[in-house]
C-alpha cells in the first residue's frame, strides 16, 4: 500500500515543478496545481476507504532496515484520523487553488505563490501522516516557515513583513517548548515512535525534577504533555501566542483561507494524534480546557469590537479554535476533529467570500440604507413578543427535547456518552448565541419563520448529535477508547454542574434583559454601567493590552541588546 | 620522519609561500585567481588522495579548503581584491598546518596564525582598550600553544581549553574572534569565521575526552550565559560583521553548552560547527558583496534589496533559511547518541534555556535582519547591480556545504 505516498508526492511535485519552469508554463501553471490537488483528493478519499476496512497502514522509507535503532525515521503513519485530516487537507486545497487561479492574476509572483501553496499542502500533509515525534516535529518547523513566507509573499510590503515575522516569532516560542518535550520523550521513554511512546507512558510512572535538588517534581508524562501543548498553543492560536492571527490579513485571501481551514488546526490534529499520551495525565487535560475557555472568552469578545470583515473572521477562528482545544481537554478528541474539518469548510468559504462581500460594499456607498423611518419600524419590531417567547423557547426546550429523542430514537445512553452532553451543551449554548444574534436582527418576524427556524436546529441538533457520535466510534474504533478519554479528562461533577448552572443563569438574565428592554423598562442604564460598557469596548478593541505588553517588552529587550551589542 | 608526517606539512606550506609571494610581488589579478583556486583544488586531490588522516580532522580541512575557494572565486580585479586573496592563502595555509601537521609543527602553524591575527588587528589605526585586551590574549594564546605542545598533560588540557575557547568562541574568550571578523577586509571575513571555527573544533576534539564533569558542568553554564549574551548582541548589532561575529557566537555556544548532555561530540559537534561556520560565512559574503557595492556597512540603511537584486534576495533567503534550522542539527544528530534515562534532568533545564537564546534569538535577529536588507521598500535614490554568477555560485557553494555538513556528515 504504496499509496498515500502519491497523497504527498503530487503537490510536492508540483511546487517543484513550478518553482524550477514557473516561467516557462506561464498559464498551466495553476492547471499543474489544481490537477495535483485534485489527484492527492481521489487517492485521499481512496485511502480513507482502505484504512476504514483494512486498517491502519505503516509505510518506513528511511532506515530500509525496519529493525534500525536510528531515532530518526521517516516514514507514514495512515490511520483513520490521517486519511481523515488527508481528506480535509486536499479537498479545501483545490479550493484554494481554484480560487487563487483569477485572484493572483497579473500578479508577478504568480508562479512563486503556487509553488509556495504546493510546498505549505505538502507540510500539511506531511505533519498528519507522521509516524513519530520527531519527524512531525521537523514538518512542524517547516510549517512555520512555509507559512512565514507565504505571509510575505508581497515581501516589500512593511506591514506583510511586520506580521510574518510576528507569527513567526510566536511559533519560534512554542517550537522550543514542543522541542523540549521530545528532549525529555526520549530521555525517559527512549523512542519517539507513537506507538511505542504510547505503550512506554503507560508503564512509566516516573517524576521529574525540574529545579536542582529535586523541589519541584512532576509527573513525567504531565511535563511532557505540557511541553509540547504549547506548540499546540502556538499553532492553534491560542493564549497567550494568540497575537499573531488577526494581524495577518495582509496576506493575499487564498493564504488566509488555507491558514484558517488548515494551519491553525494543527495544535488540534497534536493534541489528537497525541490523545493516547494525554489521556494519561488528567491534570495537563484540565490545564488545556481551561487554555481553550480563556481563548474562547478572548477571541469571541474582541470579535464584537472589530469592523473589519476580515478581523472579524480571524476573531471567529480564534474562538472556534479555542473551542476545540477545550474538546480535547474535556476528552472529547473526536469531536474536535468533527468541529475542526466542519470550522475549516466554513471558515474557507466564508474568507473566500469575503472579498465579495468588501468589492459590493465597494459599490454600494450607501448601503445599508437607513432613515429615520427606519428607525421607528426597528422600535415596533424589536417590541415584538414574538421573537422574545421563541428565543426563550428555544434556548430553554431545545436542549431538553434533544436529550430526551436522542435518548429514545437513537438509543444513546446518556450516561455513558460523555461526549454527547459535551456537544449538547455547546449546542446548546451556540443556539441561545444565535437565537440572540437573530433577535437583535428582527430575523423572527413571523410564526412561519419560527417554526422553520426551530425546525431547521431541531434537525441540524440532530444531524450533529447523530455525526458527532458516529464519527467518535470511527475514529477511535477501540472498545471504550474514546470512553477512556472522557473518564480521563472528567472534572468533579461539581465543577460541570456549576458552569452549567452559570451558563443556564447567564442565558435567563440575557432573555430577562431582553424582555425588559423590548416593554420599554430597561435595567441597568446608570451611568457606571454605561462607563463600564465604553471601558469594555476600549480594552477589547486595544486587545486587552496584551499586544501592547509583548511589544513593550519587546522594545526593551531590543533597548537592552543595543547596549550588550555596544560592549560586545 | 615518514611522508605521512611531512607531507601534510609541506602541503600546508604552499600556499603560505603563494601568500607570501603575492603579497610582495605584482603579479597580474586574473593569474593570482587561477592559479589561487588551481592550488586549492589540488591541494583537495592531495589530501584526499596522498595523506591519511583521522575522518574529522580531514573534514575540517576540507571546509577551510571549500571556505578559501569560495573566498578565492568571487573576487573581482581590485586592488583590495589581491589583497585579499594573499591574506586568504596565507591564512589557508596557516590553518592547514594547523589542523593537518602533528606535534610541535602543528602548533608552530597555530602560532603563526595567531600572529598573523594579531598583526592585522595591531594595524588598526586607533588603538582602544578592547584592541590592547585581544592583544594581551593573543599573547596567552601564543603562549598556552607552545608550551601544550612541551608540557605535561594537565597542561595540555587547560592550554587546549583555552585555545578551543578562542577559537570556538566562548563569551569571555570571544573578543580575538569579534575583533578578527570586526577588522576584516572584504570577503576575508568570511573566511576568518570558517577557519576560526575549523581550528576551535580541532582543539576541542583534541581535549574532549579529558574533560572532567566538573570542568562540562563549568562550561555549560558559561556556554549558557555565552548563549544569553552572544543572541542580545546580534540582536541590538548595526555593523554587519559585527552581527555575523554575534550571530556565530550564539550558535557556538551550543556545541559548549550540549556537551554534557550529549556524548561523542566529533559525531554531532563537528559538523554542526562547520554548519554554522558555513552559513554565518555565506551571509558575512553575502553582506561584504553589498558592502562592496554601495560601501554599506551598517544593517538597515539599504533595505529593500530583493526587488533590484532578485540573486542577493535569493541567496539572503536561503541563507537566513538555514541558519534559522542550525540549532536544529545538533538536536537530532545529538539526540542519536544520547544515553536516555542517564542524563541529568537539570542539565536538561540547561539545554532549555540555551534553546529558548538560540533558537528563539537566532529566529528574531535573523528575521530582523532578513526584513532589514532583502525585505521591505528599496530607495530610490540608489542605482543597483545585482551579484555576479560568481559570486551567487560562491554563496551556493557554501551553502550546500553547509548541508552537506549538517544533514549528511
Amino acid at each position: 500500500m504504496t499509496i498515500p505516498i502519491l497523497i504527498l508526492l503530487f503537490p510536492l511535485l508540483a511546487s517543484v515543478l513550478i518553482r524550477v519552469f514557473g516561467h516557462q508554463l506561464q498559464s498551466h501553471v495553476a492547471r499543474i496545481g489544481v490537477i495535483a490537488n485534485v489527484i492527492s483528493f481521489f487517492l485521499a478519499v481512496w485511502t480513507l476507504y482502505y484504512v476504514s476496512v483494512e486498517g491502519t497502514v505503516h509505510i518506513i522509507l528511511w532506515p530500509t532496515n525496519p529493525e534500525s535503532s536510528s531515532i530518526f525515521k521517516i516514514g507514514m503513519l495512515v490511520d483513520r484520523l490521517a486519511a481523515v485530516m488527508m481528506v480535509l487537507i486536499t479537498s479545501v486545497s483545490i479550493v484554494i487553488h481554484v480560487y487563487s487561479v483569477r485572484y493572483l492574476e497579473g500578479d508577478p509572483g504568480y508562479a512563486r505563490f503556487f509553488a509556495l501553496l504546493g510546498f505549505v499542502v505538502f507540510v500539511i500533509l506531511s505533519i498528519v501522516t507522521s509516524p513519530n515525534l520527531l519527524m512531525l516535529f521537523v514538518f512542524w518547523q517547516l510549517l512555520s516557515w512555509g507559512l512565514y513566507i507565504i505571509l510575505v509573499f508581497n515581501f516589500s510590503h512593511p506591514d506583510a513583513c511586520r506580521n510574518g515575522f510576528k507569527t513567526f516569532i510566536c511559533h519560534r516560542i512554542g517550537d522550543v517548548f514542543f522541542l523540549f518535550g521530545i528532549f525529555l520523550a526520549y530521555k525517559y521513554f527512549g523512542t519517539l515512535e507513537f506507538t511505542e511512546l504510547f505503550k512506554a507512558a503507560k508503564e512509566n510512572s516516573q517524576t521529574i525534577s525540574l529545579l536542582p535538588g529535586g523541589s519541584f517534581n512532576i509527573s513525567v508524562v504531565a511535563a511532557i504533555a505540557l511541553f509540547i501543548f504549547v506548540g499546540g498553543i502556538a499553532k492553534s492560536n491560542q493564549f497567550p501566542l494568540h497575537v499573531w492571527l488577526p494581524d495577518t490579513m495582509d496576506s493575499p485571501t487564498p493564504v488566509s483561507a488555507l491558514m484558517h481551514a488548515g494551519i491553525i488546526n494543527a495544535g488540534g490534529f497534536l493534541l489528537n494524534r497525541l490523545a493516547p499520551f494525554y489521556a494519561l495525565s488528567s491534570p495537563t487535560l484540565h490545564i488545556v480546557f481551561i487554555i481553550g475557555v480563556i481563548t474562547i472568552l478572548m477571541g469571541a469578545s474582541m470579535m464584537l469590537a472589530q469592523n473589519d470583515i476580515k478581523k472579524t473572521l480571524g476573531y471567529s477562528t480564534m474562538a472556534q479554535m479555542g473551542y476545540m482545544i477545550m474538546e480535547c481537554g474535556l476528552g472529547a478528541f473526536a469531536l474536535a476533529i468533527f468541529h475542526l474539518i466542519a470550522h475549516g469548510l466554513f471558515k474557507a468559504s466564508l474568507f473566500l467570500g469575503a472579498g465579495t462581500g468588501i468589492h459590493s460594499s465597494r459599490e454600494e456607498p450607501k448601503f445599508p440604507n437607513h432613515s429615520h423611518h427606519d428607525d421607528e419600524e426597528e422600535k415596533k419590531k424589536s417590541s415584538s413578543q414574538l421573537t422574545w417567547v421563541t428565543g426563550l423557547g428555544v434556548t430553554l426546550m431545545m436542549p431538553l427535547v434533544i436529550l430526551m429523542v436522542a435518548h429514545d430514537m437513537l438509543d444513546i445512553h446518556l450516561q455513558d456518552a460523555h461526549g454527547a452532553v459535551i456537544f449538547l451543551f455547546f449546542s446548546w449554548i451556540t443556539t441561545s448565541q444565535v437565537m440572540f444574534s437573530l433577535y437583535r436582527l428582527q430575523a423572527v418576524a413571523s410564526w412561519k419563520v419560527a417554526c422553520a427556524m426551530i425546525g431547521a436546529l431541531f434537525f441540524i441538533g440532530f444531524v450533529y448529535l447523530w455525526a458527532g457520535e458516529e464519527f467518535t466510534h470511527f475514529l477511535y474504533p477501540g472498545p471504550g477508547e474514546a470512553e477512556g478519554y472522557f473518564v480521563a479528562a472528567a472534572f468533579n461533577p461539581q465543577v460541570f454542574d456549576m458552569i452549567i448552572l452559570i451558563a443556564t443563569g447567564l442565558i435567563l438574565f440575557g432573555w430577562f434583559v431582553v424582555y425588559t428592554d423590548a416593554k420599554g423598562q430597561k435595567i441597568f442604564i446608570s451611568d457606571w454601567l454605561v462607563s463600564v460598557r465604553k471601558q469594555s469596548y476600549i480594552l477589547l478593541i486595544n486587545r486587552f493590552y496584551i499586544d501592547l505588553v509583548y511589544a513593550k517588552w519587546s522594545a526593551n529587550i531590543l533597548r537592552l541588546a543595543q547596549k550588550v551589542a555596544h560592549r560586545f | 620522519m615518514d611522508s605521512q608526517h611531512t607531507l601534510p606539512t609541506i602541503l600546508a606550506l604552499i600556499p603560505l609561500a603563494l601568500g607570501i609571494v603575492w603579497k610582495v610581488a605584482q603579479i597580474s589579478f586574473a593569474n593570482l585567481k587561477s592559479i589561487g583556486l588551481t592550488t586549492i583544488v589540488v591541494l583537495g586531490i592531495l589530501l584526499v588522495t596522498t595523506v591519511e588522516l583521522n575522518s574529522s580532522v580531514s573534514f575540517l580541512a576540507f571546509a577551510v579548503l571549500l571556505s578559501g575557494f569560495c573566498v578565492m572565486l568571487c573576487q573581482e580585479g581590485t586592488e583590495q581584491a589581491t589583497e585579499v586573496c594573499s591574506s586568504s592563502m596565507i591564512a589557508l595555509g596557516l590553518a592547514l598546518g594547523a589542523l593537518v601537521s602533528q606535534g610541535i609543527l602543528s602548533r608552530f602553524f597555530l602560532v603563526g596564525l595567531l600572529g598573523f591575527g594579531a598583526f592585522s588587528i595591531n594595524r588598526k589605526k586607533h588603538r582602544t582598550f578592547k584592541t590592547t585586551l585581544i592583544l594581551i590574549h593573543f599573547v596567552i594564546a601564543v603562549v598556552l600553544s607552545l608550551s601544550s605542545a612541551l608540557g605535561g598533560d594537565a597542561l595540555k588540557v587547560y592550554a587546549g581549553l583555552f585555545l578551543a575557547a578562542t577559537f570556538l568562541p566562548l563569551v569571555p574568550f570571544h573578543l580575538p574572534f569579534v575583533g578578527m571578523i570586526e577588522g576584516a577586509k572584504g570577503t576575508l571575513s568570511s573566511f576568518w569565521v570558517v577557519v576560526w571555527l575549523a581550528i576551535g573544533l580541532a582543539e576541542l576534539n583534541m581535549i574532549y575526552s579529558s574533560l572532567t564533569a566538573e570542568m562540562l558542568f563549568i562550561i555549560s553554564l558559561l556556554a549558557l550565559v555565552s548563549a544569553f549574551y552572544a543572541t542580545l548582541a546580534a540582536l541590538g548589532q548595526k555593523q554587519s560583521n559585527l552581527f555575523v561575529a554575534s550571530a556565530t557566537v550564539a550558535n557556538v555556544s551550543l556545541v559548549w553548552g550540549l556537551l554534557n548532555v550529549f556524548p561523542s561530540f566529533p559525531e554531532w559537534g563537528i559538523a554542526f560547527g562547520i554548519a554554522v561556520g558555513f552559513v554565518l560565512g555565506g551571509i558575512c559574503l553575502a553582506f561584504s558583496f553589498v558592502q562592496q557595492r554601495y560601501g554599506w556597512q551598517v544593517i538597515g540603511k539599504l533595505p529593500g534589496l530583493g526587488e533590484p537584486m532578485p540573486r542577493f534576495g535569493t541567496a539572503m533567503v536561503f541563507l537566513v533559511t538555514f541558519a534559522l534550522f542550525l540549532p536544529f542539527f545538533p538536536a537530532i544528530s545529538g539526540l542519536t547518541n544520547m544515553p536516555s534515562i542517564e542524563t541529568q534532568d537539570v542539565n536538561f533545564i540547561k539545554v532549555f534555556f540555551m534553546f529558548l537564546a538560540v533558537w528563539l534569538g537566532g529566529g528574531w535577529f535573523l528575521l530582523q535582519t532578513l526584513h532589514q536588507t532583502a525585505f521591505g521598500r528599496a530607495r530610490m535614490d540608489v542605482f543597483y547591480t545585482d551579484l555576479r554568477t560568481t559570486e551567487f555560485v560562491a554563496v551556493a557553494v557554501l551553502l550546500l556545504g553547509a548541508t552537506y555538513s549538517g544533514l549528511c556528515y
